[in-house]
Order: structure tokens, then sequence, then C-alpha cells
């Protein structure tokens, strides 16, 4: 580009009046100089308008996950976590990026269509789903809510921040772009704050929170609940969590970070269920979310038992008959809803 | 409705402050604020500047890129006929109306000019053009390749501004820097980018198509 001396300076004239309005309140005297400044020359506010094109288009940008910068102020450790978590997956990573891309390019035309010429807000929201039931959200951002089964949730858009509250349930969040509006999910007293990524955050039935992140990066805040008397202190955690990865939050106390295979943690999303090394209980507790026929489990060293493996959420009988090659396990109809698990028959011995 | 009505209807329709807020005098001091203080400055800054900047980048508020500078021409004539106090209450709400209104009054008098052309318009909105996601593709990567040109400490801090949206305060305290060092880079930031990036791309990613 040419880049003619005078052009610069203005350029550089108009950054710096830019970066001042973008921090904060103006005093008068600043905005009397702001209008001065404007009113010499009709280049100082072409050069301001660029400026504040140029700052649109790095909002919109999404490669922020490729460019490697040390972030977070600490030395060497974090920083080499992040760069090999970046090298690691850039390559799967950019050909979700450009499905995403695909998919929210086909919401935007549906919702332009709506939305046309009106500034579009987004109303509060609360939308809750029954047993068996997943629901797709779209919001007015473009960004979207994939609900799981027994899922409540509240949306409420604000202009500093776009604020859910995740009640109960599970849910995948895409979140499309806006750098200068967090996406910040709440749970409990678990926030999850993010700005243009893929991210689950599940409630399990023992109480804990998981949040997974498949795209980008979120900063998960994981609180105690406050004893009457008490304040949150500035100095509160603050966990970085970037793609594959996992933390788990019980009781205000956050695991430590695990690497996960975030497709395969999220797949509850599309109806796969993974289970890796879990209680059949829990396992058939799971199922029992997605279908209307529910299994139970009575014997207790049945319910004890570990199983692993992927399976269609929608299709327990895959399921069930996963467990009796496996296990043995036979299944009986009790009702017309409601089938149970046993364990295999004893072998009849006949004993002489 | 003159462009003084229509920014006034704008302005209300933000939230626009109301006089009492107004704090010349005490602006002086950066004392502590009580919490309804600073409900009331963050509400301001919003209605004065992040609206206005919002409704700018939306297409509603769009200038082609090839236009600016006879935009920007129009508009300091406009800005000259004003009285300036009154700017002065909102400039940047102003600025950004004024330039918008600017450009759709010329967008419709060259429709009205060549009626065919909006037509053969609304038939390529409404298809999926399949060269869009291509001028995204090269847009993304030509930001990406300059972001990379910068230096590191500009680098981090608009990587922590735009992929986490942090603000200049939080991105001063995560790097252990003062707000006056975040601000300078920033500004830099900016200006580089400005003279390397062709500014058609930027249009790509800001509205999609130009």
């Amino acid at each position: 580009m040419d880049a003619s001396d005078p052009r610069r300076s203005v350029a550089a004239a108009a950054a710096r009046w830019f970066v001042e309005l973008d921090s904060g309140e103006l005093s008068r005297r600043d905005r009397e100089e702001f209008v001065a400044w404007l009113r010499e020359s009709p280049v100082h506010i072409a050069e301001f308008l660029r400026i504040s094109r140029l700052h649109g288009a790095l909002s919109k940008f999404e490669g922020w996950d490729d460019i490697l910068a040390e972030v977070s102020g600490e030395s060497n450790v974090v920083a080499l976590r992040v760069t090999q978590a970046e090298r690691a997956a850039p390559e799967r990573v950019s050909k979700a990026k450009w499905r995403l891309a695909a998919g929210l390019a086909a919401t935007f035309l549906v919702l332009a269509v709506v939305v046309m010429t009106q500034w579009s807000v987004q109303p509060d929201l609360y939308v809750e789903t029954r047993r068996g039931e997943r629901r797709d959200v779209v919001l007015t951002d473009g960004s979207t809510v994939l609900m799981g089964p027994g899922t409540r949730l509240k949306v409420r858009y604000r202009r500093a921040q776009r604020d859910v509250e995740l009640l109960a349930g599970r849910a995948l969040f895409k979140v499309a772009k806006e750098a200068d509006r967090p996406f910040v999910v709440s749970a409990r007293n678990t926030t999850v704050r993010a700005v243009g990524t893929q991210f689950g955050v599940e409630y399990e039935s023992r109480g804990d929170l998981v949040v997974t992140v498949a795209e980008g990066r979120v900063a998960v805040k994981a609180r105690a609940p406050l004893r009457s008397g008490q304040s949150y202190t500035a100095a509160d955690d603050e966990v970085l969590l970037d793609a594959n990865q996992q933390l788990t939050v019980s009781a205000g106390m956050s695991s430590p970070v695990r690497i996960v295979d975030g497709r395969s943690e999220l797949g509850w999303a599309q109806g796969r269920l993974m289970f890796e090394n879990r209680r059949i209980a829990d396992v058939v507790e799971r199922f029992n979310e997605y279908n209307d026929v529910q299994l139970r489990v009575r014997d207790e060293a049945l319910a004890e038992r570990r199983v692993s493996g992927v399976f269609d959420a929608s299709d327990p009988d895959a399921f069930i008959a996963f467990l009796s090659s496996v296990a043995g396990v036979q299944a009986r109809r009790t009702s017309n809803d409601a089938v149970l698990l046993e364990p295999p028959a004893p072998a009849e011995h006949l004993v002489p | 409705m003159t462009i003084e009505n229509i920014v006034k209807e704008a302005l209300k329709g933000a939230g626009g402050p109301t006089s009492s807020l107004d704090r010349s005098s005490s602006e002086e001091s950066r004392a502590i604020m009580t919490p309804v203080e600073t409900r009331t400055r963050v509400a301001d800054w919003f209605s004065r500047w992040r609206a206005p900047l919002r409704r700018f980048l939306s297409s509603r508020g769009s200038i082609p890129t090839a236009d600016i500078d006879d935009v920007a021409q129009e508009v300091f004539l406009r800005l000259m006929r004003y009285d300036r106090s009154e700017i002065v209450e909102h400039p940047q709400a102003y600025l950004f109306r004024m330039a918008s209104n600017v450009a759709s009054e010329w967008s419709i008098r060259s429709r009205l000019r060549h009626p065919h052309d909006s037509e053969w318009l609304g038939v390529l909105e409404s298809e999926d053009r399949p060269d869009e996601t291509h001028a995204r593709r090269a847009a993304e990567s030509e930001i990406r390749e300059a972001i990379e040109r910068l230096p590191a400490r500009q680098r981090q801090i608009i990587k922590l501004r735009f992929g986490e949206g942090l603000d200049q305060a939080a991105i001063a305290a995560r790097l252990g820097l003062t707000e006056r060092m975040v601000k300078r880079d920033l500004a830099n930031c900016y200006a580089t980018l400005r003279m390397e990036l062709d500014e058609e791309l930027l249009g790509v990613l800001i509205h999609g198509r130009e």
C-alpha cells in the first residue's frame, strides 16, 4: 500500500483518537479536541472512518487461535502449552471452522431475510427441553445453542455482554464472534466466558459441572457458593481452556485441565454418547434422558459394573445388545415404557 | 427529515445521555466512583461510542470502500454547518450517522438513475455466491499475515483485545503493563494495519460482500 508520509501520520492520529474513544468516556474537553481535529480536514475524517472499519474487520476476523502470541503474561510453561495445542490442532480446527462458517453462513442467510432493515435485538428467552428432546436455538447474533434433553436455559443479551444461564441439563454453544461483547454462560456459581468459540457446559448426575472446548478458547471462573457475609475477591482464579480441553467443577473447586477429544466428548449434541469406564448405572441414567422407554437396573452388582463405548442415544436396543454380549445381561420389558436389565441367569447346572 | 432530527432520533433510540450526565468538571479527577456512577458511566459510553460504532459497521451503515474519501469530504462540509457545541455533545454519533446517511443518499440516487441495477443486486443478494467464501478466506489470510508481522507485544495485545474480548484495562492487568502503554501499542497497531491491509478485502469481512 502506498504509504505516503502525510497519510501515515494522519492515520496514526486517527488511531490514537479511536483507541482513546474505545477506552472509555471522554471528557468534554477531549470531545472538543476531537471535533476540532475532525474539522481540520476531510482526510482526518476519512482516516478515522478507515480505522473504524479496520476495527470492525478485526472484530469479525476468526483466525486468532492460529496467531502465535504469548497471551498470559507468565513465561515459558504456559506458552509451551498454548503453542503445542495450537500446533497440534490447526488442521482439524480449520476444517471444522469452515464447516462452522458454512453453517453460520446458512443461518445468517435465514436471519437476514427476517431481520433486514431492523437493528436486531435479542429478546430475553427461556427455553426448556423435555426428556428425549434435543433443540437447536439460533440467536440473533448468529450464535447457536444445541440443547440436550432435560435442559433449561435463559438468554439475556445486554449491550456489554451476552448472558446465558444454564439452569439444568447440558448445552453446546457455538458462539458468533463479537469481540466487543463477550458471551458468558453462568451455571450455578461458575462462569464461562468466550468471544467466538465452540464449547459445551454440562451438569453431571452428581452435581458436577463439566466444561469442554471444541474450538477456540474460554475463560472459566469456578466459585463456591457464597455464605452470608462473604463476597468474592478480585483474586478469584480464571482458568483458560483451549480447544480439546476439559474442566470439571465440583463444589466450587475446579479439577486440573484434561486433554480430551472435543468431538467425542460433545458427541451427545449429535446424539452420540461416549462412555469411558463408567458404571452401568450412570450409563443407563444418560440413556434415559434421551428416550421415552426407560431402562432400569436393580441388581447392585450389575449397576456397579463398568463399561466403555460409543452409542447412539436414540438406540437403546443396541446398547442392550452390547450389554448382553459383554456382560450376559438380560432385558425384560416390565411395562409399556420400562425395561429391566438383569444379570445373567445362573447357568443351570444340573447337579446330579 | 433533516439530518439533525435523524441523529436526535437515533440517539433517543440508543438511550442517549441526559444533560445531567455531563460531568465536565468532575472529569478532572478520576476519583473512586460509586456503583451507580460506574453503571451510568458505562451506559453513557455505550450510547455515545459503542452503539454508534456498531451501527456504522452494520450493513445498514455501510459505505462502499471506494467512496470513503468522497463521503469524508461531504461529511466535512456538513460538520461545518453545524453548531459546534451540539456536535461536541455526541461527536461520534454525528460522524458515523452523517457518513452512513451520505453513503445511502448517494446509493439511492444511483439506484434511481439505474433502476435495473437494483433488481440485479436483489437477485444476487438472495443467491449463495460461491466466490464469497473465497474472498473471505483471502481476507482472513491477508489479515493473519499482517498481524504476524507485528512486533511481539502489539501482537499479544491485539490478540487479547479481539481474540478474547478483553478491554484495555484487563489487557494491561494481564500483561503487567500500564494502560498508557497498552493504548500506545494498540494505536500503533491500528495505524500499521491500516497502511498494510487492502480496504476492499476488509470490506468483505465486515459486510460479507462488497
